[in-house]
């Protein structure tokens, strides 16, 4: 290490401390960097995508109230359920087929999403409602490709790094990738939508998610597969078996921590199927409360902008407090950002300058934004962590791979619930009602924030009721010291 | 690749993992389907969906929006009472026609324009009521006011609504406009006959309404959060506050 990056790293400075590690990837070569490209502009698709998802299946394609948060939860269904399945399959088929296989039904999902609906009724002459199944085809198969993208990365990023420096690149490639996110929503969505207001811009949006998926696509062929920056590792994975799901299901089900595991999941998806409404219900009410023209981009910039910021300045500070106790935490914060919503807006005109319903419902959106962003960074990847440490050395992978399963479950559910309350407590023209006073508190969008908030609150009060169950035999508690985490943490990655 | 990768791909059994996968894929289906099927039960469905659904699409290319023209002439033909049917809220195709709900006045302009399209095709269908009521007694002038829609106005207008007609609330279109800040809509409804004088049971009017949201937006340009968020509505509820006469003058 030179002497520059040794001062650098003992910077007292957050900022030049984080940055100063990424000194160590100047050893990785020239696929690493394209690996970051790639995800870089695929997450730049996926984000503008799940922004305004729920809003162009609705105002573009015709979808029902009802049925488009319905739609994006089945395509958050489809996608974890096919990474499930297809997890493996880059150590079988090869990096680049695996690229080249689910880019192509990447690309050809998106065109089939962004012009089928338009290609139904004006070349097919089908209605609007026929045309929509179309649209529903391109949702499966632009599901399917995307799962491809998750393992595929992680396995580019794991071959292309040295032990030393893969730390590292996963923690590049996880800023890289909000940096990504908060792009999409200040650089890419706002300024579309200001173009081309209404639906139009909604399906460009759509459209230049394809685009950068194109240009993605483009960077794989210069991938060099065959390379491996650790050698060995070239055997290691020629030899590893592949894995089915339902054997993986099967070997660990009657394991007593997996068991304890499952109990775990489930008490916590209250609030985890909460991070879900950020693109499923949220995007109608924010624009049915303040606008079709609100900042929607903006918003969901705000998300990634704090998780870059915790990235830099708080996660480093949080060693030091124990992985239960700050899931607790996360979580209640997270949890309660959703009182800012669940209360009427009339409460906050006690606050200097807010003296109309829809400013006050933009102080509201804000705040529960940040609020929930601190509570997201805290608890996220102190999840992941846990469902890490509690499994036992040799099945990390397997119980990283089955924590999605109780999601599975509710995520269909979760559509269908948002659904339902969007169509009924925040309709499109609800914002007339409620400036002429005819919403009650009974059927208004703080009604249907208050039953998610009871939902996410039980998650919390659940884990702390139960929590000696859930800290009593894990000595990993202890404190590790921060390179050992962090090389665990990178192993663990690369496992799952 | 070596002979030795390439036997060891060929050994690989897919079989089982493509069955494991289409088990998962049958059961996820299956609880998709089961889901729609709940959401169905409580789910609202009219008619009129796709044609609301085309109409706020506004796909008006060289005078004529096909789509559009073949689901409303499949609908009348179809359904008796197909263009006066309601939705949940009580809402007919009319009434979604003149709704749009943006903060930026010249992006409500356009449309203004776009929407008179699709506004002359409904009100030429034969048996359109123009004078139907949501549940909160809306007709579609307060829509159109509320929206900030003046040639969708002036249309309803001239096609028989009442312009000092009440919602359940007592407010009237002309007050819907001003407390939104919609002067164009305003000038035209008061060139329409619209009443100012008209007041609620609190005593609201229109130039009342006006005032106090305009002093609201006024007051928090001010404060520091109207940098991150202002819509720089103060000229337009001026511009509506010299068009209405005070409770004074």
């Amino acid at each position: 290490m030179s002497e520059t990056t040794e001062k650098a790293t003992e910077s007292r400075n957050p900022l030049v401390r984080y940055f100063s590690e990424f000194g160590v990837l100047k050893e990785c070569g020239v696929n690493f960097w394209l690996t970051n490209f790639i995800q870089f502009f695929d997450g730049l698709s996926y984000f503008t995508l799940i922004i305004v998802f729920a809003l162009f299946l609705k105002d573009y394609c015709g979808f029902r109230d009802a049925d488009a948060p319905f739609w994006v939860g089945m395509y958050t269904l489809f996608l974890s359920l096919f990474v499930f399945a297809v997890g493996t399959i880059c150590d079988i088929i090869g990096l680049k087929r695996t690229y080249l296989v689910g880019f192509s039904m990447l690309i050809l999902g998106r065109l089939i999403l962004g012009l089928g609906s338009d290609f139904g009724m004006s070349l097919l002459d089908l209605s609007q409602d026929h045309s929509r199944y179309i649209v529903i085809g391109g949702i499966a198969i632009m599901s399917f490709g995307s799962a491809f993208m998750s393992p595929c990365i992680s396995t580019s990023i794991r071959r292309f790094t040295t032990l030393r420096a893969r730390p590292t690149g996963f923690n590049f490639y996880y800023l890289f990738m909000n940096i990504g996110a908060l792009l999409a929503g200040v650089a890419i969505v706002d300024p579309i939508r200001e173009w081309f207001p209404g639906p139009d811009g909604l399906q460009m949006v759509v459209n230049f998610g394809t685009c950068c998926e194109v240009i993605a696509f483009i960077f794989t062929r210069f991938v060099n597969e065959n390379f491996y920056a650790v050698p060995e590792e070239k055997i290691a994975t020629s030899k590893a078996s592949s894995r089915r799901p339902l054997q993986l299901i099967g070997e660990v089900i009657r394991e007593r921590p997996f068991q304890k595991l499952l109990i775990f999941l489930v008490l916590t998806l209250g609030v985890r199927l909460v991070f879900t409404l950020q693109f499923m219900i949220m995007p109608q009410y924010y624009t049915r409360t303040i606008g079709d023209d609100f900042q929607l981009g903006f918003m969901n910039s705000l998300n990634p902008f704090i998780i870059i910021t915790g990235l830099i300045v708080i996660i480093p500070v949080l060693k030091y407090f124990s992985t239960v106790k700050l899931m607790i935490w996360g979580m209640s914060i997270s949890a309660l950002s959703l009182i800012l919503m669940a209360i009427p807006p009339e409460c906050y005109f006690i606050f200097p300058g807010i003296d109309t319903v829809s400013q006050a419902y933009f102080v509201a959106i804000f705040l529960q934004i940040v609020i929930f962003a601190f509570g997201e960074l805290l608890f996220s990847p102190r999840f992941t962590e846990y469902v890490a440490r509690v499994a036992p050395k040799d099945k990390v992978a397997s119980y990283m791979s089955l924590a999605g399963l109780p999601m599975f479950i509710a995520k269909p559910i979760n559509g269908v619930v948002g659904g339902l309350l969007v169509s009924y407590m925040c309709y499109d023209g609800i914002a007339a009602k409620i400036d002429t006073g005819h919403v009650s508190y009974w059927n208004s969008p703080e009604f249907m924030w208050t039953i998610y908030l009871v939902l996410a609150v039980i998650s919390p009060l659940a884990i702390i009721l139960t929590k000696n169950m859930f800290v009593s035999d894990h000595p990993e508690e202890d404190v590790p010291d921060e390179n050992e985490e962090r090389k665990e943490l990178a192993t663990r990655e690369a496992q799952a | 690749m070596n002979a030795a990768d390439k036997s060891e791909k060929r050994n690989i059994h897919w079989g089982p993992i493509i069955q494991d996968m289409l088990i998962l894929m049958a059961v996820m289906g299956m609880l998709g389907y089961l889901s729609s099927l709940v959401m169905e039960a409580f789910e609202t469905k009219t008619v009129t969906d796709s044609l609301v659904s085309l109409i706020r699409k506004e796909d008006v290319k060289n005078g004529q929006d096909l789509p559009f023209a073949r689901e409303l002439d499949n609908g009348v033909k179809k359904h008796g009472g197909f263009i006066n049917t309601r939705d949940n809220t009580g809402r007919t195709p009319l009434m979604w026609t003149v709704y749009v709900n943006y903060n930026d006045p010249a992006e409500t302009r356009k449309k203004d324009q776009t929407r008179l399209f699709y506004l002359d095709a409904l009100l030429s269908v034969p048996g359109i009521r123009i004078n139907e009521r949501d549940h909160d007694g809306f007709t579609a002038l307060h829509w159109a006011a509320w929206s900030g829609l003046p040639a969708c106005v002036d249309r309803l207008v001239k096609a028989g609504l009442d312009v000092n007609a009440t919602e359940n609330s007592g407010y009237t279109p002309l007050m819907l406009a001003a407390m939104r800040g919609n002067a164009d809509t305003v000038q035209k409804l008061l060139q329409l006959g619209a009443e100012a004088s008209r007041a609620r049971a609190n005593g609201d009017t229109a130039a009342s309404l006006a005032e106090s949201h305009g002093e609201a937006y006024h007051k928090r340009n001010s404060f520091v959060y109207s940098l991150l968020y202002s819509e720089h509505r103060d000229g337009d509820y001026r511009q509506v506050r010299k068009l209405l006469p005070t409770a004074k003058e």
